[in-house]
Order: structure tokens, then C-alpha cells, then sequence
């Protein structure tokens, strides 16, 4: 059984959340990969401080299409600051030695062991991460 | 090798050390081949006994250094029906190519001039025409292939005048595996006046290749496509041409007497290799070549080509489009499935230890005229086998049961 392919990923690649185009959106993202092509963008409203909305779509592979619906399935409805935090501590965990406490995030973990594959992972969260810094 | 009747790919593949310490099944030739050991020892044999910096020793190991890269100079262009003068040692393709956009093409064009380009050609053969065209201020054309990835010739006749300067076209496709029927291209080419570039990058374990019989007035390739080491390329030309050609790169080696306020250079190949060259690599190089030579170009094609058609097979039956129909193919296949991304295929194959190669393949606007974001590649070389096809199919079916 693959590592990587972890059942939550598949599932959440066969059937991603969020998964749906918001062009009236207040605030969408670029998420893009140019050594593989993966393209997806973000969308969400910013109301009262907290991340409203979120959705995306898009083309791109198992593991990206997983990770960017987990991200909008655990940041949709968090405050600004709580959603950073959140992310931050994916992102240390699948490049660094961080852990994460949230279980379904942490089988993203695994991918420590597939260096080709990290921008996958990480693609939608470090395109909002970089929103968010931009904008703290 | 050659004069055997049975192709024994167990001795083949003894031939190379990377199977033993690393046990894999590589289909990512395109990308670089392994090395035989011949190769890698001649690469140590020289650091180990025989280094020297060349063309400066007046003692023994130096004059005998430049002795061994004079040899493998005439031993690189013997393999391709080329005079030792007319062959410069480059970094790699995209060096050679690099070296014809800016020391020739780049002082030659004038207003209305026009450089033509095949639509599926590697980023190498594309992005320094572009660069050439916006300097100089004129037109890339860009050459659009047939529904089958095909090079129409009567197409490519009409689009092909006398306002071209210069066509690069590649061989053979790094991304479909066509082999394009160049010999014509450069015939119509020469009658309006236009030289052409051959990227041969994908050409010299697929076919012997002569460039007397091609009539290119270039051909640009790597070593390590064709077993030999990284860092070290190939650039023929034509000696008319070479003698126009100016050098890009200015320093030791390239020069004939230096002053303080002017300088006279070298004839070629010399004035195109300043500084001291990847020697080792070189020399390597030669020895990947009697390598070839020793196995025999048709023996190695012929074995490419019968993987290739079974693989080709293998996966149409297992439901992935194969990327184009062309008449004639080289052991490359690009390949396809609705829904299955590539780079999830080849992280499922890597798992069961299938190198194959998953991306744009160093052709992004190709693949943006397809529709495609990326392809999935094999591409077979001398030591794979049919059991290595079998395993593929076994990892294709696995790949489908895990995301389907």
C-alpha cells in the first residue's frame, strides 16, 4: 500500500470539498505550480476578519487537489489570525520537523518522504500563506 | 556485439554498474542514459593517472592529456560522418544551440528576415530564437504539426521562404518520439536560401546518423543522452559556417595573440572553446561512443524500437492515449489518461521502482496547444527488457485501482 496515496488523500482527490469556481468572489488566489502545470485558484471573502467562503478549483494532481480541499475544509470560518497559525504549522510540518495536532492534516506528513511531491502538498497552502502574510 | 544474431540484454546490462548497486527499471532515457563502465572508468582512469590541463604542457601527462582530447575529438566525429575541426565541445545541447543563435544567426539578420521553429520543440531549440528574434526585431515562426503530431511537409514547404534565415527543428521529438523527415526539410530549406539547425539530442542511439547525408548545416547534442557524462555537448557545423561564426565566449584557449588593448582568435574549434574544457568529460564522451560503436547503432535502435512498439501497445490496451501518430517513431512515448494526473502515476510507479518521467517536458507551449498541462513519458534505451514492460503494465493497472 502507498504511503503517499493515504485513503484520506484519495478520497479527498475522487471527491475534493470546496470544490467549486466563485468568480464574484472579494478575494482569489493563484495557485500555480510551472514545473508541473498544477493550476488552481482560491477563492474567499474576508468578513468580519474571519476567512469566509472558501473554495477553490482547478487542474492539478491527487496530492494537490487533496491538500487544497483539506486546506479550505479546515480554514473556511477561521479567524484571520488562527487560520495563519494553522497554516504556518502545516507547512513546518510537511517541509520541516514541526507536528500537527489535527489528524487528517497529518497524513500530509508522509510526504517528508517524497521530497518531488512537497510542492504538491503545499501548493494552495503557501499561496494563501502568502496572502495572509502580505495582508497580517 | 553487432555480429551477433541474439540481442543479450543480461550482457547489456552487466555493462552497466547502476543496476547491480541501484535495482531499478529506467524508463527516462530522454532525460539522460546510464553509463557503461567503460565510461565511468575512463572518467576516473584519467583523474587517477593521466590528468593535465591540455593544449599547455610541455610535459609528459599535459602533451598527453591534449592527445587524448585531439583523439576523442576525431572519435565523436567519425560517429557522425564529420571532420574533427568541424566539431566543438560544448556544455551540453543547449550550448551548442546558444553558440549558433548568438555567434552566428544573431549577426545575420536583417528586417523582414525569419526564423521558423517547430511548434513541439524543446525549450533548448525555442527560447534562444525568441531571444534572437526580439533582439534583432524579427519574426519566430512557429511550425504547427498535423492532428497525428506530424510534420506536413507540403505545409512546411509553403511556410518555409525565402525570407528564412534560419530553421531549427528538432530529430526526433523529446516529447512524442516523431522523427521528423528532416532530410527534406533541409533540402527545401537550402533551396530558399536558409540554413538549418538539427537538435539531435534524441537522435544518436536511434539511428546512425551522418551529417554529410543529412546536408544540416548544424546538429547540436549531449553526451549524456548517449551514455556518455553530463557536462560536455557537441556543436557540428558546416566549415563555411564556423569560419563566419563568431565567438560568444572570450578567453584562454580561444585566442591566437593577445595585446593589451586588442586581441586575434583561433580558427575553429578552437575559438569556440575558451577557457579549459570538461576534458574528463570528453574523453568520456569518445568512450561512449566505441561503446555505441562496439554494440552497433542499428543493433541498439532495432532492440528500442521492438520495446517501444510493445509498450505502445501496452498502453493503449490499458485505456492511456498515446500522444501523437507519427509515420516514424523514436523510442519515446508520451501518454495520457482523462483521469489520472501524471505526476500521481509516476509517484505510484516510483513506489514499485519504475522511473519514468511525468511533466511538460521541457515543451510548455506544445502542451498548452494540446490542452494538456502534462503528459506522462517512457522512453527505452539499449539495456531495458520486455519484463521491464511487463512490470509497467502491472504498475499501470495498480495505478488505476488506486485512483480510479
Amino acid at each position: 500500500m502507498s504511503d503517499l496515496y493515504h485513503p484520506l488523500i484519495l478520497k479527498h482527490s475522487r471527491e475534493p470539498l470546496h470544490f467549486h469556481e466563485r468568480k464574484d468572489a472579494e478575494i482569489i488566489l493563484d495557485a500555480y505550480n510551472p514545473i508541473c502545470g498544477d493550476d488552481y485558484k482560491i477563492y474567499l471573502d474576508l468578513v468580519d476578519d474571519h476567512l469566509e467562503a472558501l473554495s477553490f478549483d482547478g487542474y492539478g494532481c491527487a496530492v494537490s487537489k487533496a491538500s487544497a480541499s483539506l486546506l479550505a475544509q479546515k480554514l473556511g470560518g477561521k479567524s484571520r489570525g488562527e487560520a495563519h497559525k494553522q497554516l504556518q504549522r502545516f507547512l513546518e510540518m510537511v517541509t520541516g520537523s514541526g507536528t500537527m495536532i489535527d489528524e487528517d492534516l497529518a497524513v500530509f506528513a508522509m510526504a517528508k518522504k517524497y521530497p518531488g511531491r512537497i510542492t504538491c502538498v503545499t501548493l494552495a497552502w503557501q499561496a494563501l500563506d502568502e496572502f495572509l502574510s502580505q495582508h497580517a | 556485439m553487432s555480429e551477433n544474431l541474439v540481442w543479450d540484454v543480461d550482457r547489456i546490462r552487466a555493462d552497466f554498474p547502476i543496476f547491480d548497486r541501484t535495482p531499478h527499471i529506467y524508463l527516462d532515457n530522454a532525460a539522460t542514459t546510464h553509463k557503461p563502465a567503460s565510461v565511468i572508468k575512463a572518467i576516473t582512469d584519467f583523474y587517477e593517472m593521466h590528468n593535465a590541463n591540455v593544449h599547455r604542457g610541455i610535459y609528459h601527462l599535459g602533451s598527453a592529456a591534449s592527445q587524448r582530447y585531439a583523439e576523442a575529438r576525431s572519435t565523436v566525429a567519425d560517429f557522425i560522418g564529420a571532420q574533427a575541426s568541424e566539431i566543438i565541445f560544448t556544455a551540453g545541447c543547449t550550448d551548442s544551440i546558444n553558440l549558433v543563435a548568438f555567434g552566428l544567426i544573431d549577426n545575420k539578420l536583417s528586417e523582414g528576415d525569419t526564423i521558423v521553429c517547430l511548434a513541439s520543440e524543446h525549450h533548448a531549440n525555442l527560447v534562444p530564437w525568441q531571444e534572437v528574434a526580439r533582439r534583432n526585431n524579427v519574426q519566430l515562426k512557429i511550425l504547427h504539426l498535423t492532428d497525428l503530431l506530424d510534420l506536413d511537409l507540403t505545409q512546411a514547404y509553403s511556410f518555409i521562404d525565402r525570407n528564412t534565415k534560419l530553421v531549427a527543428i528538432a530529430h526526433t521529438s523529446n516529447v512524442t518520439g516523431a522523427r521528423y523527415p528532416i532530410e527534406e526539410v533541409i533540402a527545401h530549406s537550402h533551396k530558399m536560401g536558409a540554413m538549418v539547425l538539427v537538435d539531435a539530442a534524441q537522435a544518436l542511439l536511434s539511428e546512425s546518423v551522418n551529417v554529410q547525408d543529412l546536408g544540416a548545416d548544424f546538429l547540436a547534442f549531449s553526451g549524456h543522452k548517449m551514455l556518455g557524462p553530463t557536462g560536455c555537448g557537441v556543436l557540428y557545423g558546416r566549415p563555411e559556417h564556423l569560419e563566419q561564426m563568431q565567438a560568444i565566449r572570450f578567453g584562454g584557449d580561444m585566442i591566437r595573440r593577445v595585446e593589451y588593448d586588442q586581441s586575434t582568435f583561433a580558427a575553429a574549434p578552437r575559438r569556440f572553446e575558451a577557457g579549459t574544457p570538461p576534458i574528463a568529460a570528453v574523453i568520456g564522451l569518445a568512450k561512449a561512443v566505441d561503446y555505441i560503436n562496439r554494440v552497433g547503432v542499428k543493433a541498439i535502435a532495432d532492440h528500442s524500437k521492438a520495446l517501444t512498439v510493445a509498450a505502445q501497445e501496452l498502453l493503449t490496451e490499458e485505456g492511456f492515449a498515446v500522444l501523437g501518430r507519427p509515420k516514424h517513431r523514436g523510442p519515446i512515448l508520451s501518454f495520457s489518461h482523462s483521469r489520472i494526473h501524471p505526476h500521481d502515476l509516476a509517484s505510484i510507479l516510483d513506489e514499485r521502482g519504475i522511473a519514468i518521467r511525468a511533466g511538460h517536458h521541457c515543451a510548455q507551449p506544445f502542451l498548452k496547444h494540446l490542452g494538456l498541462m502534462a503528459t506522462a513519458r517512457v522512453s527505452f534505451s539499449l539495456y531495458n527488457t520486455h519484463a521491464e514492460i511487463e512490470s509497467l503494465g502491472e504498475g499501470l493497472r495498480h495505478a488505476k485501482a488506486l485512483l480510479l
